[in-house]
């Protein structure tokens, strides 16, 4: 069983980490059982010798309720995984391209076709299966795919991506991956759940259980990266090397781009009251950015960099990549076009999941949709609060209630004091980064200033997001110029027209000489 | 300098005894807002602030305000259901700092508190040139945490109206105190420059021992006492006596007391006892909250027992 793809041993340690699991419920049943046992016991030995027949049968319900309550909380979470995900449900009638996509694709793996396929808000495919007794018997099977991922992925790089997963429910040793998989969020759940208890006896029986979870994640995690390589050698079987190789690096980048995209640009819609009318072309667009290509190819290198960790469920992005490379495959599968072209109606599609996700995340607020063109004035508040506040913090460092925010920052910063001005927007911060914490929010009240004193106007671009743009340097610019010190500063006044302000201390009061001096 | 008031048992009340202002306190008691319309307009810039302090403090949300507001519109109706709303929005928040405020007493703070200001920016509207509308703005700006650059916005819409509005300065040296996320210097940096711009006889001065009370608010009784009677603060509590409640220009305008008050309590942690004797002898009994408030739950209790302590000493 274990010659075809795992390699020796996998299949060992996979019926190893399944008898782990068994024992886990055993072990568990027999130390809650045998704990609250003996609280019962001790309950009644209080009342028959001691007579303290309140406080005995008292002790025996405890005891008695405490040991139902953690059993069935060790059984009870069945349910809870088995939730359908966030996404919308779609049948063959509905995506009759998809379904045949990939009834074929699930075929060709050797794979179930699955029951229900669900179309899910981010970066992301999965197939799972809804678990029944415990996760012991195979439930429905179900494929979650991310429309972020079909965002910006290609036609046969969404193959390879669906060849893998469904290379996870295959016959041979990945059957009990998905079925390892679940129990141990389960034993974890369980384990945490017990930490977090407050009881002495939840306490003891959460050490045990530490232990022998760590044991089983030794076999379990060894199965599931086992499981992740052999679902790689199916997909680049299907869809070839470069295919796979590409879609792994792709999604690896675009998940950090989403997650970018929604909290830097998203959210702050959301909290204006308003949401984007396009959210998956905004993650192609930003995905795209021409001006932003170096740092992606960045984030790109510190992946491929990455070491696989003992714990991890999935080998390293370097490690897969490796792989992959090394196998043989068809020479080249045609690319056929953005993976979105498999949808019936892409558009509408993202639509519908991007509302989905919107309702989630804004727990159904009423949001009035905004064109990514339209969305600056949006973002513009956004600035003028990081700017206000920044202002009014450089005011108090400054030390002078009529020397204005921003001319005592440029002050602060022009007396080497920047320092000073970092620990008034953060106590906390160390002195290497002062000047780091410093230039954004300058940046905003710089940009601020050229809009609302020097005729600027807000823009927005997916290389630099919200800006102001003047006729004079660009504020950021403007930012790291004063932040070179004094001489920088004398250059960004000059070119704002600004002036000097005194900050030094006033003088106290004092009897010897007329305290008014005009 | 003799005394003008005869000696009275230690009482707190907002009016100090003053006729017109206890006229105005019962008409607002009685929704008699004739009464209370033509006092605040009959009274000068000194006196406006003292009686809108008397509104701010009505309890509850009588209907009358609104009243007036609907058949008036007038700026001085919107300023006074303004006044009142920031006194009724602080009765929801409670004193206690924002760590012990619950969020719903946030929510019904900031909503009346918007309020306020909603009615403040009208009577400004209507009234651009009267200071009290700015004045009241310095307090909400405070409270919806509008940043210090806003803070010192309006302050300054005060003091081109009225240079020497003796409740802004109060007011800006609580706006800049470090428990409102100011800082000590900013706070003293702000008295003094006010205190040493100010003509003699003025309250102004009083905003350097305003300031020096604040910052030893942080202190136990003994290093309060050791804060005080340090010489540079004790030579500037004596310079800022000098150009204001010492001064012989001192106005007996009723709420100037207030000073006194603020300079008793800080002569008396000083071990000045001469100088908190002439303060309690000019006091006469009218006793302010602040600053006694901060030694005893019950400010006149606090007030008596300083006052006795410093009348033992000097004898």
């Amino acid at each position: 069983m274990a010659r075809r793809e795992g390699g020796p041993g996998v299949g060992t340690r996979a019926v190893a980490a399944l008898g782990l699991l068994v024992g886990f419920y055993v072990l568990a049943t027999v130390l809650i059982v045998v704990l609250f046992a003996l609280v019962v016991v001790i309950g009644v030995l209080v009342q028959v010798y001691l007579h303290v027949s309140v406080a005995g049968v008292g002790t025996v319900l405890v005891g008695a309720f405490g040991g139902w309550s953690l059993l069935s909380g060790l059984f009870r979470s069945a349910k809870e995984d088995d939730a359908p995900p966030l996404g919308i449900r779609v049948g063959p009638a509905d995506e009759p391209a998809l379904w045949a996509e990939v009834t074929e694709i699930a075929r060709t793996a050797g794979a179930r076709v699955p029951d229900e396929i669900y179309l899910v808000p981010d970066v992301n495919a999965f197939v799972y299966q809804r678990s029944r007794l415990l996760g012991l018997v195979r439930g429905r099977t179900v494929l979650g795919l991310g429309l972020g991922l079909v965002a910006v992925l290609d036609r046969a790089e969404l193959r390879a991506v669906l060849v893998h997963e469904f290379g996870h429910i295959s016959g041979g040793d990945t059957r009990l991956g998905p079925l390892l998989y679940r129990s141990k969020a389960r034993i974890l759940h369980m384990v945490r759940a017990l930490t977090a208890d407050e009881r002495v006896a939840s306490r003891l029986l959460a050490l045990v259980f530490r232990s022998y979870f760590k044991l089983f994640l030794r076999y379990s995690t060894a199965v599931s990266r086992a499981q992740e390589r052999a679902a790689d050698r199916a997909s680049v079987r299907v869809s070839g090397g470069a295919a796979t190789a590409s879609a792994l690096v792709k999604i690896s980048i675009a998940d950090k781009v989403f997650d970018f995209l929604l909290e830097a640009y998203v959210a702050p819609l959301w909290e204006r009251g308003r949401t984007p009318e396009d959210l998956y072309g905004g993650l192609r667009a930003l995905y795209a950015e021409p001006g932003r290509q170096e740092l992606y190819g960045k984030v790109r290198e510190a992946a491929l960099a990455e070491e696989t960790g003992r714990w991890d469920s999935h080998p390293a992005l370097g490690e897969r990549l490796a792989l992959i490379g090394a196998l043989p495959g068809p020479a080249a599968v045609p690319g056929g076009g953005p993976a979105r072209t498999v949808l019936a109606d892409p558009d509408r599609a993202e639509r519908a999941v991007a509302a989905l996700l919107t309702r989630a995340a804004t727990r159904g607020a009423e949001l009035a949709p905004v064109a990514w063109d339209a969305s600056a004035d949006s973002y513009a508040p956004a600035v003028a609060e990081t700017a206000a506040a920044f202002r009014s913090h450089a005011l108090v460092a400054g030390g002078r209630w009529n020397a204005g925010g921003l001319d005592a920052a440029l002050e602060l910063i022009a007396a080497g004091r920047v320092l000073d001005l970092a620990r008034a927007l953060n106590a906390e911060v160390p002195e290497d980064s002062a000047a780091a914490l410093v230039r954004g929010p300058l940046g905003a009240a710089l940009a601020e200033h050229v809009v609302t004193g020097h005729g600027g106007a807000w823009v927005f671009s997916w290389a630099e997001g919200i800006d102001a743009r003047w006729s004079g340097t660009a504020p950021d610019a403007l930012a790291d110029r004063a932040l070179e010190g004094a001489e920088g500063v004398a250059a960004v006044r000059a070119e704002l027209g600004l002036g000097a302000v005194d900050l030094t201390p006033v003088p106290p009061l004092t009897t010897e000489e007329p305290a008014h001096a005009g | 300098m003799p005394v003008e008031h005869a000696p009275a048992e230690p009482a707190l009340d907002p009016t100090f005894g003053d006729p017109d202002a206890r006229r105005f306190q019962a008409a607002l008691r009685a929704g008699d807002r004739g009464t209370v319309r033509d006092v605040l307009a009959a009274a000068g810039a000194d006196g406006r602030p003292f009686l809108l302090r008397l509104v701010t403090e009505l309890p509850g949300r009588p209907s009358w305000l609104d009243a007036w507001v609907d058949a008036d519109g007038t700026a001085d109706a919107h300023l006074a259901r303004g006044a009142h709303g920031i006194g009724w929005a602080w009765a929801v928040r409670g004193t206690a700092r924002a760590e012990h405020t619950s969020r719903e007493q946030f929510q019904g703070f900031f909503e009346r508190l918007r309020a306020a200001e909603a009615d403040l920016e009208k009577a400004a509207e209507l009234a651009p040139d009267d200071p009290e509308p700015w004045a009241q703005r310095v307090i909400t700006a405070r409270g919806l945490q509008l940043g210090h650059e806003e803070l010192a916005r309006r302050f300054t819409r005060v003091i081109e109206r009225h240079p020497w509005h003796r409740r802004a300065h109060t007011q800006m040296v609580q706006g800049l105190a470090a428990k409102w996320s100011g800082s000590d210097e900013l706070m003293l940096n702000f008295a003094r420059e006010r205190a040493a711009a100010s003509p003699p006889g003025r309250a102004v001065a009083a905003c350097v021992v305003e300031a020096h009370i604040e910052i030893s608010l942080t202190l136990d009784d003994d290093d309060t006492a050791r804060y005080f009677a340090a010489p540079a603060v004790l030579d500037e509590l004596r310079a800022a006596a000098a150009h204001s409640v010492d001064h012989p220009s001192w106005p007996s305008e009723p709420d100037a007391v207030r000073a006194d008050n603020l300079f008793a309590y800080a002569f008396t942690f000083a071990g000045d006892s001469a100088a908190a004797a002439r303060r309690f002898e000019a006091i006469a009994g009218r006793v302010t909250e602040e600053p006694w408030n901060y030694v005893d739950d019950d400010a006149v209790k606090g007030f008596q027992r300083f006052e006795k302590r410093v009348a033992r000493n000097v004898r």
